[in-house]
This record gives structure tokens, sequence and C-alpha cells, in this order.
């Protein structure tokens, strides 16, 4: 049976562990743009951005059958591209990572009424209290709970020691509980 | 996960351009990861060409033919792919290569065995030429198949070699040792067996800076004819192994491989040229 538009993602990854490469083609076309996008907010070099993409799909077909059947197949696409990019940018200096403080400096620091509802949307009370944390923070809370990195991995794509990673995430943490707690009272 | 919203093609073209903002971007990328919908909006917004071109380089390396045996194990002992496979393709490096190697040693060496001080001197001419005919056979334009492809590719000539030269030495060794197991005569002479053979392969790879390695290994082969000849006409074709001469193998060997240090350069230029 061929492919087609109509299939499902875990049906494609059924077909790409067999080996069939129209299957991936279709899963190509609907996770490479978004995943290249995503890479290109952490990662300036379009040329490291496609050897990780590259990489993350030659992964894919390797390993299709070790997705393990649950969750978003988006979602370990991504744990498998954050990793590549990660490995691709050990030592590396041509391909500087665009750190969050930066972009965050460009903007003004109170965040608009629309930035809180989308982020309220997503993220429930913990939006709000992401918004209040300083850009460093923000950088490494971004880095290791919403792009599911270990302290290590973030470590490298920041270019920031690992201890410094640890610290700020603990006063992140800290930051965090006392803005929920503080929400409820 | 229930989705309460979808986003705009303002914000999607703001992300793309990557000012929407940490929070904002943060936010569609969580919501990426769960909504099909929006991915395929984004889908219109990217760019296509960068990613057609990507995708033809991962169609590529999925249909390239996979690593063989070798090339699996060399990766695994930490070469990098192209390294693997470019000293796989060798000649002496195939399976047929080695089980002939495998073969001739045996009858060499269960002659040296019954066949008194002759079969014994055949051992010793066959066994120390075994890594220099297996080196000569590893790169240069008469027997390598991969050679036109690997003068025009921008990957050192010499590297190639030593590469190659590391690869037949750890397969040949073994091999010679184990048939010099099997000759009486030579029990704790076997590992004295290496000094010359590593003598020889330096000095082989020595002259291929002048010449190509099969003639190389070729006059070597004549040189250690003729001494192995000598020694058995004096009813002593051990005496090739004598404890004096395994110094002057040992000179030789150093010395060969400062001539190859000095004269490294001249490798690539040569075969290019010839």
């Amino acid at each position: 049976m061929r492919p087609d538009a109509a299939w499902g993602d875990p049906e494609l990854l059924t077909a790409i562990a067999g080996g069939d490469l129209a299957a991936m083609r279709l899963l190509y076309d609907r996770h490479a743009p978004w995943l290249s996008a995503r890479l290109n907010r952490r990662c300036n070099s379009a040329e490291a951005v496609a050897d990780v993409l590259q990489d993350t799909f030659m992964a894919l077909w390797k390993g299709a059958e070790r997705w393990r059947g649950d969750g978003e197949v988006a979602a370990w696409l991504w744990g498998i591209a954050a990793r590549r990019l990660v490995s691709r940018l050990r030592g590396r200096r041509e391909a500087l990572v665009l750190p969050l403080e930066e972009v965050a400096a460009a903007r003004p620091a109170e965040p608009s009424a629309e930035e809180r509802v989308l982020l309220g949307v997503e993220y429930g009370d913990l939006g709000t209290a992401l918004l209040r944390l300083s850009p460093e923070m923000r950088a490494v809370v971004q880095a290791t709970v919403l792009d599911g990195l270990t302290t290590r991995e973030a470590a490298r794509l920041l270019g920031i020691p690992e201890n410094t990673v640890k610290t700020r995430l603990h006063r992140a943490k800290g930051h965090l509980r006392q803005d929920l707690v503080e929400g409820l009272a | 996960m229930n989705i309460t919203w979808h986003a705009d093609d303002t914000l999607l073209a703001q992300y793309l351009r990557g000012d929407a903002g940490p929070l904002r971007g943060a936010s569609l990328e969580q919501h990426l990861t769960h909504c099909a919908h929006c991915r395929a909006r984004i889908a219109t917004h990217v760019e296509t060409p960068p990613l057609e071109l990507v995708w033809s380089r991962i169609r590529e390396q999925a249909q390239a033919p996979a690593p063989t045996r070798v090339e699996r194990l060399l990766t695994r002992f930490g070469a990098s792919e192209p390294d693997a496979l470019l000293v796989a393709v060798a000649p002496s490096l195939r399976a047929s290569w080695l089980f002939g190697l495998a073969v001739t040693l045996g009858f060499v060496g269960f002659s040296a065995t019954y066949g008194g001080s002759r079969g014994l001197a055949f051992f010793l001419l066959v066994a120390p030429l075994v890594p220099v005919a297996g080196v000569a056979f590893a790169y240069g334009p008469d027997v390598d198949p991969s050679y036109e492809v690997a003068v025009v590719v921008p990957y050192s000539a010499v590297r190639l070699l030593l590469l190659r030269t590391a690869a037949v030495l750890v397969t040949c060794l073994p091999l010679v040792l184990a048939a010099a197991q099997l000759v009486p005569a030579l029990s704790w002479g076997a590992v004295s067996l290496l000094l010359p053979a590593l003598a020889f392969t330096a000095v082989m790879l020595a002259a291929s800076t002048w010449t190509r390695p099969s003639y190389a290994g070729f006059g070597l082969g004549i040189v250690w004819a003729c001494a192995v000849g000598a020694a058995a006409v004096g009813q002593n074709p051990a005496g090739v192994l004598a404890p004096g001469l395994l110094f002057v193998y040992a000179a030789i060997g150093v010395a060969a491989a400062l001539v190859l240090r000095l004269r490294i350069a001249n490798l690539t230029l040569l075969w290019r040229l010839s």
C-alpha cells in the first residue's frame, strides 16, 4: 500500500521503519518546515541548520522503530533535532547560537497583553510567571524545561558552564515557585 | 491536548523573521509541537528551496549502500565513515585476499615443518614479505580500483596510505605470526620475524616516494629472495634472523621511517604525474 497524505504520523513512521522512502518524504514535508524554523531560532548558521535537519531525518530513517508509539511524533522529532544541534555546535565558533538575552534586550521589558494571553494559553499560570524571569534565566528554562535538554546539553547550547546552568535553573525554579504560590494566594 | 487557538499569519511571519519576541516565540513553539494545523500553516511561510536541498541530501544518503562489515568494524574503532570507506576499499583488505593469504601461509608453514631446511628457507622468504605485498596492493595506480577517485578528491594521499598501511599490518601480522607457530625451528624466532617485516614495510613506503609502491615492493622482494637464497645455500636459512642481523633490520627500519618522514610530500606529486 502506497503511503499518502491521509496517513497519520505514526503510520508513516511504521512505513519508514520498513524502509519506505516515500513515507519519509511525506513526513519530511510535514515536519521539516517547522523544525528548520525552530532550529533557525537557536542557531544563525543556515549551513548548521541544514546539517542538523539532515542528521535528524537520517536518525529517523535508521531508527524509526525506536519510536515508542505514544505522544506526539513532533515532540519526538524535536528531541532528536535539539540533541543533534547541540552536538553540531560543540566546539564550533562559526555557528553562533542566538542567545535569548539579546532578542529579549531588543524588546520592551513589559510584555504586551497579547503575550500574556498567548503564554497563559500554552502554559497556564506558569506562563505569566515565566514573564517575570530575567532573560538569562529564561534562556536556561527554555533550553532545559521547554526544549527538553539535559543541563550538560543546555550548557553546550548556550555556551555557558554547566554549573551556571544549574544555578540559574535552580534560581529560576525558586522564582517560579514563589510566583505561582503568590498568584494562588 | 485541547487546542483553543491557532497562530495567525502575522504571528507566524514574525516568528520566522525572528521578531516575535521570546515569549510569543516560546508559546508558538510549544503550540506547534501539538498542533498539526499550525504546522501545516507555517510550512506555507517557510522557503522551500533550502528544504528541497536538504531533502536531496537525505534521499542520497538513505539510498547509499549500507557500509560493509569491515567499515562498520573500523568505525567502531573510532575511524570516521569516509576514512573507513577509503580504507576498506583497498584490494588487500578484501576477504578474498585475506583468504588467499591464509592458505599461502598455511602451505608455506607446512612446507617449513616437513620440508627440512629448504622448506624453512621458503617460509622465511615469504613471511616477511606478506605485509610488504599487502601495503603495495593497498594503494597506487596499478592495483587500487578507487585510485582515480582518490587522486582527484581533496583527501590527503599520505593520510590514506598510512591509514591503509596500519589496517594491512593489523590484518596481516597476526596471520604471519600464526603461521610461524607451525614452524618448530622458529618457536621463539616467530616474533623476530616482525622486525624484518616492519623494516621492509617502512623501506617500501620510503621507496614509494620515488616510484610506484608495486615497483618498490617487487624490488624489495628480489633483494630479500637473494638474501634468503644465500643463507639457504650456506645450509642455515634461519641465519637471516640471527640476533646481529635483527639490529640491522631495526636500523634499516628506522632509517626508512626517517626518509619517509622527510620525503612524504613527494608521495602525491609523483603518482599524479606518472
